[in-house]
């Protein structure tokens, strides 16, 4: 009796068509990664309620806007005065006072345009 | 003249290493995907930075701690009080020193200033004056 040559061979097929269709299924319901940034902020290592100098030049949060020393501004006007003082120099400090009562979304807007015009150098301060 | 004698060759192609790829890819998306679902919870939507710097790697002794929108404060997954915060920040500091952790803040764009006020203060407490906010930087499509 001869042995047949094609009985030693395994249908690979199945197996292939159930791999692939894994591979689809991961690759669909993979959902692509977001890209994070982080913005870095320094806390004064002053005792909690202590006041800040008023001659430091600082960007209030507030819940309905901005200001910078106590004067309200919009965002294009914001990113103007910061890359004017970015422009003297990218080592000045910037105090950002958030108030409590503001999203947080706020203060990563101006953490951000901080970051666009290269001031690094931020002092993170909570009223 | 000897007469050529035509072979009759299968056509078989070897199929292995094929397979052996396809697993290895099928390996890589599992793993991609649990790794990076450890941390964070999806329930926080980040706010837009599109000019801060991005994460290129993650710094060792990071500690993330996020904030939804109610200011609930969530370790992981799990959500924690003040005082459970105040111990793990507190822990990390003990053992390897304040300049080591990397506090990293992920809060809900929503969120008030008030409750990251309170996780700033406790890790101020413990001697960290550095801290990272997390923002969104580009959306994965």
């Amino acid at each position: 009796m001869s042995k047949s040559h094609d009985s030693e061979k395994i249908d690979m097929t199945p197996m292939i068509d159930i791999v692939f269709q894994l591979l689809i299924f991961f690759v669909i319901t993979m959902k692509p990664l977001d890209i994070i940034a982080h913005l870095d902020v320094n806390r004064p290592m002053a005792i909690s309620g202590e006041s800040i100098g008023i001659d430091q030049f600082q960007v209030t949060v507030a819940r309905d806007g901005f200001r910078i020393n106590e004067r309200g501004v919009s965002v294009e006007t914001l990113t103007s005065i910061l890359g004017r003082m970015a422009h003297f120099g990218k080592d000045q400090a910037v105090v950002v006072a958030c108030d409590s009562n503001a999203e947080h979304d706020g203060l990563v807007r101006v953490l951000d345009i901080c970051h666009s015009v290269g001031l690094h150098k931020i002092a993170l301060v909570s009223r | 003249m000897a007469k050529k004698v035509k072979k009759n060759y299968e056509s078989n192609i070897d199929m292995t290493p094929m397979i052996d790829c396809v697993f290895q890819l099928m390996i890589f998306f599992i793993v991609t995907i649990q790794l990076d679902n450890d941390q964070i919870s999806e329930k926080i939507k980040l706010a837009q930075s599109p000019n801060g710097p991005k994460i290129e790697k993650k710094i060792p002794g990071t500690m993330i701690i996020q904030l939804d929108k109610d200011g609930n404060i969530l370790m992981g997954k799990a959500v924690c009080n003040e005082a459970a915060l105040r111990g793990i920040v507190g822990l990390a500091v003990n053992r390897m020193g304040p300049s080591q952790v990397n506090i990293m803040i992920r809060a809900d764009t929503k969120t008030k200033h008030y409750y990251v006020r309170r996780v700033m203060d406790i890790c101020t407490e413990k001697g960290i004056y550095k801290i990272q906010f997390a923002a969104m930087k580009k959306k994965g499509e």
